[in-house]
């Protein structure tokens, strides 16, 4: 398998992520959320002691933001796993049995994606109380239209293919075609589609932080510590810059892994499948 | 035939509020208690929200708002009091102008840009782009956002920091207002054409490696015609095709990727109404909102099925 050097360099990246934020586990002297009475109000920029500064509670900002990874992947994981399931359920059944099921599976995607996907996740976390699991949960289940959307159409163009004929010919049941025959051809897509979903559920997981209704303080998630960095933006713009550009790095790595994996497996470029 | 595809809207838009209203009204809290003075008896409680109908059963309640909305009511804001359809119609035209000058803005860069690139395929040109394309997928809009705010307004006091136009401005020319609101507008509208440009440009480019290596475009070269014509005129039509498509499928998400911006920016229109209404439990004005915004991608979708069979005219609207 031919890696490109940024999807190398991308793998590195989220080793280095993984290791190092499940690594501060190990060390409880190392604690995100301890705070220095003396700095309260006033962040100190980055130094020797504090590689990122520390945020306006002296809490330093290069653990905070570590420990934040450890959500941030989790969410981005979690959430994917939710709404590839959902996804592939629904296009397998709409694309196999077509019909009035296909039209209103179809349709229930189309008003999904008619809803303007901000307001439907902020009013589902207005009403859930926010917290980690609500996240997860509603991310993935509002992000699965995409992968639904590209499992039909393969079903769609499976389902015309000789093998499967031979396969219904042969005698199989409904479920062993779907399941045997024509879900795994519909997997490689999927594959690439969760990769770059799982970038959009850790950018959606910042965005309802960012706007208080996810991660609650005083756990740090990426999101939140820019919440929080709001209001010491014109003198402590450090708190500002860090998260955000380790958002944007782990999202560009997966962005560029999926990149990798898409030309590996030959799979069309489609930007409708992001979620 | 174009009157049979608004139809087809219809129900689309039903279903849309339909869920929204179901959503909404599934909420565990109480939004009367988000703006009724505490010391408010129990019993005058019921009265309030007998008043506001929320006692009734939720497909009750959303039968009434469509019946209202047949009259042209889209009810009252919770915490204003003011009719929402006022408080929509006044911020229309500030998510139109930020949503459609981003959209046309977005179609002057993504076409030379994915098509330059696609054509001068791994050349350093085609690698810049690629690398920034994926960066600007990668930025969150938001922070981005905050960035620019950080640098060009607060550093060096560039441009300004929040709002549409300058209050002192009220009486002063049209050219000076006009001035002063894409003054205020650049920020925001800077920040969704990087988010929005990124994804477009990438995939314009693969259309058109794809489209390059037909026999007609090979066809063409050998009658002698030059690389300019076959690349602008022969390529470009078919590559505009798909862009045209994704466009109107991803309405939806620049138009709610636009509404945290105008939150960022303190923008006046329905994305910061919407967003503050979230908070506020407004629902009245909540579900106006959801309702313009879906219209404006219905329609948005729309105009792409239009401007598709232009292009194209194999394809006709069913």
């Amino acid at each position: 398998m031919k890696i490109s050097v940024l999807g190398r360099l991308s793998i590195g990246f989220f080793i280095a992520l993984f290791l190092l934020s499940f690594g501060l586990l190990l060390f409880p002297s190392l604690d995100p959320t301890a705070f220095d009475p003396f700095y309260i109000g006033n962040p100190e920029a980055p130094s020797w002691a504090h590689w990122f500064g520390t945020d306006d509670f002296g809490r330093d900002i290069l653990l905070r933001c570590l420990s934040g990874a450890r959500i941030s992947l989790l969410v981005g994981i979690v959430s994917v796993l939710i709404s590839v399931f959902l996804g592939v359920w629904v296009g397998l059944v709409s694309g196999f049995y077509g019909g009035w099921v296909d039209a209103v599976l179809m349709r229930f995607v189309d008003i999904m994606l008619g809803i303007p996907s901000l307001f439907l996740i902020l009013t589902i976390q207005v009403m859930l109380s926010p917290s980690i699991i609500n996240v997860i949960v509603v991310i993935g289940l509002t992000s699965w239209m995409g992968v639904a959307r590209m499992v039909r159409s393969e079903v769609l163009s499976m389902r015309e293919r000789v093998f499967i004929t031979a396969a219904f010919a042969r005698g199989f049941s409904n479920s062993k075609v779907l399941f045997k025959h024509i879900l795994p051809h519909t997997l490689l897509p999927v594959i690439v589609a969760a990769m770059l979903g799982m970038g959009s559920a850790i950018l959606a997981e910042s965005v309802l932080s960012f706007l208080g209704l996810g991660v609650q303080p005083p756990h740090a998630s990426w999101g939140n510590m820019l919440e929080n960095s709001l209001s010491f933006m014109r003198d402590a713009p450090w708190m500002t810059v860090c998260p955000g550009l380790l958002i944007t790095a782990s999202v560009l790595g997966l962005n560029f892994i999926g990149d990798d994996m898409r030309a590996y497996l030959n799979v069309r470029e489609r930007v409708d499948a992001r979620a | 035939m174009i009157f049979r595809r608004i139809l087809g809207f219809i129900p689309l838009i039903f279903g849309i509020t339909f869920i929204s209203f179901m959503i909404m009204h599934a909420a565990p809290g109480d939004p009367t208690m988000m703006f009724v003075d505490p010391s408010v008896q129990i019993q005058d409680m019921a009265q309030v929200k007998a008043n506001l109908g929320l006692d009734k059963p939720v497909l009750v309640q959303y039968f009434f708002w469509l019946k209202e909305i047949g009259k042209g009511n889209l009810g009252f804001s919770y915490v204003s009091g003011q009719p929402v359809l006022d408080l929509l119609w006044e911020r229309l035209p500030a998510t139109l102008l930020l949503s459609v000058s981003s959209l046309i803005l977005i179609l002057c860069f993504t076409f030379p840009l994915g098509l330059l690139s696609g054509y001068k395929k791994d050349s350093f040109f085609d690698r810049a782009v690629t690398f920034l394309s994926f960066l600007g997928m990668s930025l969150p809009t938001f922070w981005l956002g905050l960035m620019l705010l950080l640098l060009f307004s607060l550093r060096w006091s560039l441009f300004p920091t929040f709002g549409f136009i300058d209050p002192f401005l009220e009486d002063a020319s049209l050219w000076a207002r006009a001035v002063s609101v894409l003054h205020h507008m650049f920020l925001p509208l800077l920040t969704i054409l990087i988010g929005g440009l990124a994804g477009l440009i990438r995939f314009n480019r693969f259309s058109i490696i794809e489209i390059l290596s037909q026999d007609y475009i090979q066809a063409g070269r050998a009658r002698g015609l030059s690389e300019r014509r076959l690349l602008f005129k022969h390529a470009f039509k078919n590559a505009a095709l798909p862009i045209v498509t994704i466009l109107g499928a991803g309405l939806s998400g620049l138009i709610g990727g636009s509404f945290v911006i105008e939150y960022i920016f303190s923008w006046p229109g329905m994305g910061q109404l919407g967003v503050s209404a979230v908070f506020a439990r407004d629902y009245p004005v909540l579900m106006g909102s959801i309702l313009f915004s879906s219209i404006l991608i219905m329609l948005g979708n729309f105009l792409a099925d239009l401007s598709y069979s232009k292009i194209d005219p194999r394809v006709r609207i069913r």
